[in-house]
C-alpha cells in the first residue's frame, strides 16, 4: 500500500514538470506588458522601464525561465508583481476560503446528487425519477454566474436570508456561493449515483437479500447504497478539480476572497509569478486528489489490485 | 423481450422511447435546430436593427421578449443566436471528439510509449480545470467565437480520448476482433472497422451532454469578457451584457437565460435517454 | 470580531431591518477595486492612493474640486522662472508613531522618492535637489522650469510617511504605512480588506468614525445588493445601470459628482483616411453623444466640451460638438469618402466601454464607416494600441475607445501625454500619433512658468487651437457615482475617482 502510494507520488512529478513549462509558456504568451499594468494608466515611460528592470522582465526569456525553475526547486514562488508580497503568502491568504467553498460545494453536490440519483434509481421510470433527474440536470444547465446573480437577488436582496457577498468568516456567507458552485456537480453526481445504483440493484446479492425476506428499506440502505457509493467517491475526485475551476466565476460574483478571483485579477494585470504558481497549484491539487481517491477506493474495496 | 423485433435500431428505439423526458427533449431539439436553420424567416425583426427610443422596453405584443439596451428585439436576437450557440456547442465538441477519439483509439490500440505519451498529455490537460484552460487559450488567442471553439474543444479532447481508450482496450481482446485479426485484417481495418463502432455508444452519449457544457462554457467566457464580440447575438454574450441590468430590466437576462437553460437541459435529458438506450448496463 | 453580532441577527432573519450590524461607527466601504499597495511612493492606482490619503498627508493636497490647497505646508512661494519652490511647514504635527513632522521628515521622503526606485519617483524627476532651510522650511530646486510642480507635490504619490517607519520597515512600509492623517492603519489582508481606525490625536480636530473597512466587490450588481442588504455603507462606483433600483430604495442616497475622467475615441491621425481633418470632423458630427451617455453610460456623464474636463486646472470651454448627420455626410463627401471606408473598433471589455464602442460602431455606420469590433482586457488593449507604430508599412485604420484621468489635476498632464509629438508611444500615450508644431509649442509655453495667469493663457490658446483639429472623436466626461446609506455622512468621491473619508460618520 505504501509502496503503491509512493510510486503514484513519483508519477506526479513528470506531469507537474510539464505543467510548469506550460504555465511559464502560457503567461509569457499572454499579450500585454506587466510593467505597464503595474505602472498605472497615466505612467511615464521611465517608470515603465524602471519596473521592467525591477521585475526582471528585461532579461531574455530562457534566463527568466531558468530563474523561475531554479526558484521553484527551492520552493520559492517569487513575489507578486502587483503587491510585492511573496506569492506564497498571497496564496496562503486565499487558500482556505477557496478550499472551504469547494468543499462545501462538494458536500452539497454529494448530498443532493446522491439523494436525487438514489430516488431516480429506486423509483425508476416513475414520476419521482423524472422529477429528481429534472431537478438535478437543471443545475448543470444554468450558467453559474447567472444562477449566482439570481440567488443573490432572491435570497439576499428580497428575502434577506443570507448575506449578499464577501467572506468574513461566517457560515451564513458560505451558503449561496457554495450552492451555486455545487449545483453543477450535483447533476453529475446524480447521474453517477443513478447508474451505480441500477448496477448494484441488478446484482445477485440484492435479489438474494430480497429473497431471504430482508426488508426493502434495509436492502436499499445496507446493501445497495454502500456499494453504489464507490463510483461516487471516484467522481468526487474527478469533479474536485472542476469545482476549483468553477470557483473562478463564483468567486467573482460573490466577492469571495479566494484563489479563483485572484486568478482573474492576476490575469488582468499580467502578474506572471502569481499566474504560474496558481496554475501549478491547481494542477497539483487535481493530480493529488485523484491519487487520494485511488487510495480511498482501494480502502473501500480491498479487491482492487495495485498495478 | 420479443425476439423477432431485435434489430439494433429497434432495440435502441424501444429503450429510448421509454424515457419520456428524452423523447420530449428530442422533439424540442429538433424544433430548436429547425428554428436555427430558418432563423431569418422565423425571427420577427432584424436582430441588429437598433432604435434608441425603444431602449429596454419590457415584453409587449410587438416585442414578445422585450427589447435590449439599444432597442433591438430580444426574441429575434435569441432566434438568430440559436444558430451561433448551437454552432459553437456542436463544432467545439465535434472537433474535440474527432481528435479525442482518434487519439484514444491509437492510444488503446497500440499501447506502449504512444499510449503513455497520449495519456500523460491528457493528464496534463486534465490537470487544468476546464474553465481555466479555456481562459488561458482565449486570453492568448484573443476573444472571438473561433477561439472560443478552439478553447472548448481542447478541453473536451482528453475525456473523449479516455472513453475511447478504455473501450478499445477491452474490445481489442474481444473474440471477434481477435478473429478478424487471425484472418489477416489490417491494423487500420481493425481499428476503424472493428473497434471504433464498438466505442461509439459511449462517445455519442458523452457528445450530447458535452454540447450543453460547451454552450455553458462559452457563456461563462462571455461573462469574463472573453467570448463572442458584439453585435453577435450569442446567448452567453446577451446574458453577460444584460447582467448589469438585473433588477432594472430583468427581461433582458431572463429570456436568454431561459434559452440557454432549456437548450442545455434538453441536451442533457436527451443524452440521458441515449445512455439509457445505448448503455447495456441500464435496463 | 467586527461581525460577532452578525450570526445572531442572521438567525433571526433581521439583516434587512438592521443595516448597521457592525459597531456604531464602523464603516464598510465596498469598492470595485482591490488594494494593491499602501506605500504612497510606490502606488500607481487611484483606489490604493485614496486609502493612503486617509492615512498619510502631503505638503499640499486637493480639495473637493481638485484645487490645490495647503495641507502639511502652510504655504509656498516660487521664483519667476518656476525653478525654485519654497514650502513653509506647519508646526506641532506628529505622525501616528509620535515622530515629529518637520523638514527632516520631508527630506527623508523626498530623498526616498528621488532614488528613482518607486512607481511615483517620476513626480520628483524635475527636482535637482531639496534644500532644508530650517526645521520648518524646505526648498525644491528644479532642473528646468516646471510650472505644474505644485500639483506634483499635491499628488497622492508625494504623501509624507513617518521617517521612523521608513527606517524601520524599509520597502515593507507598504504593509505598515504610518502618516499624519485622520486614520491609523490597522490591517491589510491582501485580496480581502484594508482596515483603518480613528486617529485620536488628529491635528485638524476630532475624527468621528471609529474605523473604516475597505472591501473589494468586483461585480457591480453584488456591490449594490450589499448596500441594499446593509452589508456595506458606501459603494463606489455605484453602477449607473442600476440607478432606478437604487433610487427606489428609501434607505439609499446617490452621490454624483463631475469627474476629471475624459472619454474620447483615438484614431490614427497619420494615415488615410483618418489623417484628413474633414473625415475626423465628420466622425465628430456623426457621434450622437447624448444617446451614448444615456444608454451606454447610464446617464452618468456630460458631453465633452474641450479636450480636458471642466474640473482640470486651466480648462477653457469650447462648446459641445453638435450631432449633425447631414453635415457629417457632407464632409465625408468633400473628403472623397462618400462611400465610407473600413476601420477596426478597439475597446477594453469593461461593460460600459464596450457598450459605448458598440454604439459608436452603430452610429458611424450611418456615414459609411464600418468594421469589426474587438474588445479585450485592458492589458491586451494597450498591447494592441502600442503595436501600431507611426511608421507602420501597412497601417490599420483604427478607432479605439480611450479614457484619461490626469492624476495631478493639472492641464499639462491632461494634454501633453496624449496629444504632444513627444508623447508618441511607447514613450507616452499619444496612440493616434497626433502631431502639430503649434500644439507642441503651446504645451511647452504652459510649462515655462508657475504663474497661473501666464499658464492659463497658454492653455486657453491650446484648447482653442486643438478643438477644431478633431484629433479625437470627442465623447464625454464621466460623472462619478457613489451610493451610501442615508445615515452615513462625510464620505464623498473626488473628481479623480478617489474619495475622501476624513469627516466620515454614521449618524443614528
Amino acid at each position: 500500500m505504501i509502496r503503491f502510494f509512493l510510486k503514484r507520488c513519483l508519477s506526479m512529478i513528470p506531469v507537474l514538470f510539464v505543467v510548469s513549462i506550460l504555465a511559464f509558456a502560457f503567461v509569457h504568451l499572454l499579450p500585454g506588458d506587466p510593467a505597464r499594468m503595474m505602472a498605472g494608466q497615466d505612467a511615464d515611460p521611465a517608470t515603465i522601464e524602471l519596473l521592467r528592470q525591477q521585475l526582471g522582465l528585461d532579461r531574455p526569456l530562457p534566463v527568466q525561465y531558468l530563474r523561475y525553475i531554479g526558484n521553484l526547486c527551492t520552493g520559492d514562488l517569487g513575489m507578486s508583481l502587483r503587491t510585492q508580497i511573496p506569492v506564497f503568502d498571497e496564496i496562503a491568504l486565499r487558500y482556505m476560503p477557496t478550499m472551504l467553498l469547494a468543499m462545501t460545494g462538494m458536500a452539497w453536490s454529494v448530498i443532493f446528487g446522491v439523494f436525487f440519483g438514489a430516488v431516480a434509481a429506486i423509483y425508476s421510470g416513475k414520476w419521482q425519477d423524472y422529477l429528481a433527474m429534472f431537478v438535478s440536470v437543471s443545475g448543470i444547465s444554468v450558467p453559474q454566474f447567472w444562477l449566482g446573480l439570481l440567488l443573490i437577488q432572491l435570497f439576499a436582496v428580497y428575502l434577506g436570508w443570507f448575506p449578499v457577498a464577501g467572506y468574513t468568516g461566517k457560515a451564513s456567507e458560505l451558503v449561496l456561493p457554495s450552492i451555486t458552485l455545487g449545483a453543477t456537480v450535483a447533476a453529475i453526481m446524480a447521474r453517477f449515483t443513478l447508474s451505480a445504483f441500477l448496477d448494484v440493484l441488478s446484482e445477485e446479492y440484492i435479489s438474494t437479500a430480497r429473497a431471504k425476506g430482508v426488508a426493502e428499506r434495509l436492502v436499499m440502505w445496507k446493501h445497495a447504497f454502500r456499494n453504489a457509493l464507490i463510483p461516487v467517491v471516484t467522481m468526487i475526485g474527478l469533479q474536485f478539480g472542476f469545482l476549483l475551476g468553477g470557483s473562478v466565476v463564483v468567486e467573482t460574483v460573490f466577492a469571495w476572497p479566494g484563489l479563483g478571483r485572484y486568478m482573474i485579477e492576476a490575469v488582468a494585470v499580467r502578474d506572471y509569478p502569481v499566474l504560474q504558481a496558481l496554475l501549478l497549484l491547481y494542477s497539483f491539487h487535481f493530480v493529488f486528489i485523484n491519487l487520494l481517491v485511488d487510495m480511498v477506493y482501494a480502502l473501500i474495496n480491498p479487491e482492487i489490485r495495485y498495478e | 423481450m420479443d425476439q423477432q423485433t431485435i434489430t439494433p435500431f429497434g432495440l435502441f428505439w424501444h429503450k429510448f422511447k421509454q424515457r419520456k423526458t428524452a423523447l420530449v427533449a428530442g422533439v424540442f431539439l429538433v424544433l430548436l435546430i429547425a428554428t436555427a436553420i430558418l432563423a431569418p424567416y422565423v425571427a420577427p425583426y432584424d436582430p441588429f436593427a437598433i432604435d434608441y427610443n425603444l431602449s429596454m422596453m419590457p415584453p409587449s405584443p410587438e416585442h414578445l421578449a422585450g427589447t435590449d439596451v439599444y432597442g433591438r428585439d430580444i426574441l429575434s436576437r435569441i432566434i438568430h443566436g440559436s444558430r451561433i450557440s448551437l454552432t459553437v456547442g456542436f463544432t467545439s465538441v465535434l472537433v474535440g471528439a474527432v481528435v479525442g477519439v482518434t487519439l484514444g483509439l491509437i492510444s488503446g490500440f497500440f499501447g506502449g510509449i504512444l499510449d503513455g505519451l497520449i495519456m500523460r498529455t491528457s493528464d496534463v490537460l486534465f490537470a487544468f480545470p476546464g474553465i481555466l484552460l479555456a481562459i488561458a487559450i482565449v486570453a492568448i488567442l484573443g476573444p472571438g467565437l473561433v477561439n472560443v471553439v478552439v478553447a472548448v474543444s481542447v478541453f473536451s479532447m482528453p475525456t473523449f480520448a479516455r472513453i475511447v481508450r478504455g473501450s478499445t482496450l477491452s474490445l481489442k481482446e474481444s473474440l471477434y476482433v481477435r478473429a478478424a485479426q487471425s484472418v489477416g485484417a489490417s491494423r487500420r481495418r481493425l481499428m476503424f472497422v472493428h473497434i471504433l463502432p464498438g466505442t461509439l455508444s459511449g462517445v455519442i452519449v458523452y457528445f450530447t451532454m458535452r454540447i450543453g457544457t460547451s454552450i455553458i462554457t462559452a457563456a461563462s467566457l462571455s461573462f469574463l469578457g472573453l467570448g463572442a464580440q458584439p453585435p453577435t447575438p450569442e446567448w452567453g454574450a446577451m446574458l453577460a451584457e444584460s447582467r448589469d441590468y438585473i433588477g432594472v430590466a430583468d427581461h433582458m437576462t431572463i429570456f436568454p437565460g431561459i434559452a440557454i437553460f432549456l437548450t442545455v437541459l434538453f441536451f442533457n435529458l436527451f443524452g440521458d435517454g441515449l445512455r439509457a438506450a445505448l448503455d447495456p448496463k441500464i435496463k | 470580531m467586527l461581525f460577532k453580532k452578525a450570526s445572531l441577527l442572521f438567525a433571526a432573519g433581521l439583516m434587512l431591518a438592521s443595516p448597521a450590524y457592525a459597531g456604531p461607527n464602523d464603516i464598510i466601504y465596498a469598492s470595485e477595486s482591490t488594494t494593491k499597495s499602501l506605500d504612497p511612493h510606490d502606488t500607481s492606482d487611484t483606489y490604493s492612493g485614496a486609502i493612503e490619503r486617509a492615512i498619510c498627508q502631503g505638503l499640499m493636497g486637493f480639495d473637493e474640486n481638485l484645487s490645490v490647497v495647503p495641507l502639511l505646508a502652510e504655504g509656498y512661494t516660487f521664483n519667476d522662472t518656476a525653478t525654485e519652490f519654497t514650502f513653509t511647514l506647519r508646526k506641532g504635527i506628529k505622525f501616528h508613531d509620535s515622530t515629529d513632522f518637520n523638514a527632516e521628515a520631508v527630506r527623508v521622503n523626498i530623498a526616498r522618492m528621488m532614488t528613482g526606485k518607486y512607481k511615483r519617483s517620476s513626480l520628483m524627476k524635475p527636482v535637482k535637489e531639496l534644500q532644508v532651510i530650517d526645521d520648518y522650511t524646505v526648498r525644491f530646486i528644479l532642473n528646468e522650469p516646471f510650472g505644474a510642480f505644485v500639483n506634483a507635490i499635491a499628488h497622492p504619490g508625494s504623501l509624507i510617511l513617518s521617517p521612523k517607519a521608513i527606517a524601520e520597515y524599509g520597502d515593507e512600509v507598504s504593509k505598515h504605512p504610518v502618516g499624519t492623517g485622520p486614520f491609523i492603519f490597522e490591517e491589510w489582508v491582501s485580496g480581502d480588506h484594508v482596515k483603518i481606525r480613528k486617529n485620536p490625536d488628529y491635528w485638524r480636530g476630532e475624527v468621528k468614525a471609529d474605523s473604516i473597512t475597505f472591501r473589494p466587490v468586483p461585480e457591480s450588481g453584488s456591490r449594490l445588493a450589499m448596500l441594499r442588504a446593509g452589508q456595506a455603507h458606501y459603494i463606489y462606483p455605484m453602477p449607473a445601470e442600476l440607478l432606478k433600483v437604487a433610487e427606489s430604495d428609501p434607505k439609499i442616497e446617490i452621490i454624483s459628482k463631475p469627474s476629471i475622467i475624459e472619454r474620447y475615441l483615438v484614431m490614427n491621425t497619420q494615415y488615410k483616411p483618418l489623417s484628413d481633418v474633414r473625415v475626423r470632423q465628420a466622425i465628430n458630427y456623426a457621434l450622437n453623444k447624448q444617446a451614448i451617455i444615456r444608454i451606454a453610460w447610464g446617464g452618468a456623464a456630460t458631453e465633452a466640451d474641450s479636450i480636458i474636463p471642466e474640473n482640470l486646472q486651466f480648462y477653457s470651454k469650447q462648446g459641445v460638438w453638435p450631432y449633425d448627420l447631414a453635415k457629417a455626410k457632407e464632409l465625408m463627401k468633400e473628403a472623397g469618402y462618400e462611400n465610407g471606408f473600413k476601420v477596426v473598433f478597439l475597446t477594453p471589455n469593461a461593460s460600459n466601454r464596450l457598450r459605448a464602442t458598440e454604439m459608436v460602431q452603430q452610429q458611424l455606420k450611418e456615414i459609411g464607416i464600418t468594421g469589426d469590433l474587438e474588445s479585450m482586457d485592458v492589458a491586451s488593449f494597450y498591447n494592441k494600441l502600442e503595436g501600431h507604430k507611426v511608421d507602420d508599412a501597412t497601417p490599420v485604420p483604427f478607432i479605439a475607445f480611450g479614457g484619461w484621468s490626469a492624476s495631478t489635476g493639472d492641464a499639462d498632464w491632461g494634454i501633453r501625454p496624449l496629444l504632444a509629438t513627444e508623447a508618441y508611444p511607447p514613450s507616452m500615450s499619444n496612440f493616434g500619433f497626433f502631431s502639430s508644431p503649434e500644439v507642441d509649442e503651446l504645451v511647452q509655453a504652459g510649462l515655462a512658468s508657475a504663474d497661473n495667469s501666464i499658464r492659463g493663457e497658454a492653455y486657453r490658446k491650446l484648447q482653442e487651437k486643438i478643438w477644431p483639429m478633431a484629433p479625437w472623436g470627442y465623447l464625454h466626461v464621466d460623472t462619478l457615482m457613489a451610493a451610501k446609506v442615508k445615515n452615513l455622512k462625510g464620505v464623498y468621491p473626488l473628481p479623480d475617482g478617489a474619495f475622501s473619508v476624513e469627516s466620515a460618520e454614521l449618524t443614528q
